[in-house]
């Protein structure tokens, strides 16, 4: 399944953000959560050569990353409810979709990441702090036209990014 | 919802979501990845000097003999030691220290020596090094599944994990004078070879089942238990009242739920079927025609069938032994023995199973849950049915 370190590298990068989140979603330390995550891809680096995953590599990186948690909750004495929404079966499944949503947003950032600082920065003032457009614009000293501008052009892309992940967003 | 709806959808959902410098990440992680690699290579020699490898075992053999004293003071005596004590208290600070003294003794047992931290097969992780709080000993493995996993013991038992299951089994059933397996979480379908000597016993969080040789399934969930038995006779009970065991017949289904048990299905060859129309049998149009076999149904035409459970061949050869222990068949030795062939079929001829159709279609009903089967009516005896052919 990992062919080289390269593929590993690449794995690792990809999903560590995302599943480290998704680990503090639920116990709240980021601290533990890296802990945690770090010590999922020990193991799986341990065995890479010899495992054999017929499902998915996100699948796989989730089962492997709530064993860990799960042990992690035990062994700590953590919160009964974590434990418990872990244990859940039904739960579990909605678990596996709330770690979607932590791929597409690391997704996301990569491409907010990629924006001019300006552009960033109106786009998190609208979306993700919600201010209006005036407001924005009176704040940086723009006008409303152009902060219309700057969002829109964020947003297409960000689009884009939502669109290729489709296959993992439901 | 289009694109832009799900776009804040996701950013709501995500909303403080912090990103670590990933290529930091996995610079820290590839330092301590080959760090790690680099010493085991020097257990690895040290295992290779005979001196120090028989320092290292007697130095665990002592501080093995001061944990089974410590442990032992406050032991249930009706359960196996270690399998039973995941409920050990860890300390709350720094566990992974402690932890890591327990191990690192365990590894180093000469008789269960460790090959790497986790041997990974087919989509599970059996390891001798389970994470967490949990302490395994000498002859015990932790696993956890990642998708379907079979696990054939040494004295032919097969344990069926689902996915998501994590669970400490002994690695070595023969000898033990006790078949355990702790359930930790998930479920398995247990098929347990017949040892009089050795009772096979599974625990859960606050549950135990015992059995000597049978079928069945047993769910785990925190402080649930759920049994449901296929063949033979399970007793189920509570850790905390051993002594007041439910037993289960084959088609029952109880569970515990911490405090108490609910029979949640009684069932079995016992179900009496009302009548023939009850099955919603239809007749099999291409051989409908034939002149021996003028009723010939087919069971595989029942509209509601269900999904087949996943169970084993030897699961259903016990069945049939239990069938023919309770008269419902005849010759099931003589069938199984002659038509089980290499690929996992079964096919049973014309006349070998017949029985008074009171008991034989309930029966089928609860056998077509299983395998696929048809029948027929038979002029053998008055309201008798054939089997005519099976296949699993």
């Amino acid at each position: 399944m990992f062919n080289s370190t390269d593929t590993f590298e690449e794995i690792f990068k990809q999903y560590f953000n995302p599943l480290v989140n998704f680990v503090n979603s639920h116990i709240n330390n980021w601290e533990d959560s890296r802990e945690i995550v770090q010590n999922t891809f020990m193991k799986i680096w341990r065995s890479k050569d010899k495992v054999e995953i017929n499902t998915s590599i996100k699948a796989y990186l989730y089962q492997t990353t709530r064993n860990g948690m799960i042990d992690f909750i035990r062994s700590s004495k953590k919160n009964a409810t974590i434990k418990e929404t872990l244990l859940n079966e039904a739960q579990n499944r909605r678990e596996e979709e709330k770690l979607d949503s932590f791929v597409i947003r690391e997704e996301i950032n990569k491409a907010l990441a990629q924006l001019k600082p300006k552009n960033r920065q109106i786009f998190e003032l609208s979306k993700m702090e919600g201010l209006t457009h005036k407001e924005i614009a009176a704040h940086l000293k723009i006008s409303v036209r152009s902060v219309e501008d700057n969002i829109n052009r964020a947003t297409n892309l960000l689009k884009e990014i939502l669109a290729e992940n489709s296959n993992i967003y439901r | 919802m289009n694109p832009e709806q799900r776009l804040l959808r996701e950013l709501e959902r995500t909303r403080g979501y912090k990103s670590f410098d990933v290529d930091q990440e996995w610079e820290q992680f590839l330092s301590i990845a080959e760090s790690s690699e680099s010493s085991n290579v020097e257990t690895d020699n040290v295992r290779r000097l005979p001196l120090r490898a028989i320092m290292a075992a007697a130095a665990s053999v002592i501080i093995l003999i001061g944990l089974f004293s410590l442990f032992r003071t406050g032991e249930n005596v009706n359960q196996p030691r270690s399998l039973v004590e995941e409920k050990v208290e860890i300390p709350q600070t720094k566990p992974a220290t402690e932890e890591t003294v327990v191990r690192k003794e365990v590894t180093q047992d000469p008789q269960y020596p460790i090959t790497s931290e986790s041997v990974t097969e087919q989509n599970a992780i059996v390891s001798t090094d389970a994470p967490g709080g949990l302490v395994v000993e000498g002859n015990e493995q932790f696993l956890s599944t990642v998708t379907k996993y079979e696990l054939e013991m040494d004295d032919g038992t097969i344990i069926a994990f689902e996915p998501g299951t994590q669970a400490i089994v002994l690695k070595d059933f023969k000898g033990a004078p006790e078949r355990a397996v702790k359930l930790l979480n998930g479920s398995a379908i247990f098929d347990v070879e017949s040892n009089d000597r050795a009772p096979f016993k599974i625990y859960t969080e606050n549950a135990g089942i015992k059995v000597l040789g049978t079928v069945f399934k047993v769910e785990a969930e925190l402080t649930r238990t759920r049994v449901e038995n296929i063949e033979g006779q399970v007793s189920f009970f509570a850790l905390s009242k051993p002594n007041d065991f439910k037993i289960l017949n084959p088609g029952d289904i109880i569970e515990f739920d911490g405090r108490e048990f609910a029979l949640l299905q009684e069932g079995g060859p016992d179900i009496v079927a009302k009548d023939v129309s009850d099955l919603k049998i239809k007749p099999n149009a291409a051989t409908l025609n034939t002149p021996d076999n003028p009723k010939l149904m087919n069971i595989q035409d029942i509209s509601e069938r269900v999904e087949k459970p996943n169970y084993t061949m030897k699961g259903l050869i016990s069945l049939f032994d239990q069938f023919a222990k309770s008269k419902l068949i005849v010759d099931s030795k003589k069938v199984l023995k002659q038509d089980f062939t290499n690929e996992q079929t079964l096919f049973i001829p014309v006349n070998y199973l017949y029985s008074n159709s009171e008991n034989l279609l309930p029966l089928l009903k609860y056998l077509d849950g299983i395998i696929d089967i048809s029948y027929a009516e038979s002029d053998k005896c008055d309201n008798c049915y054939q089997i005519l052919s099976m296949k699993y």
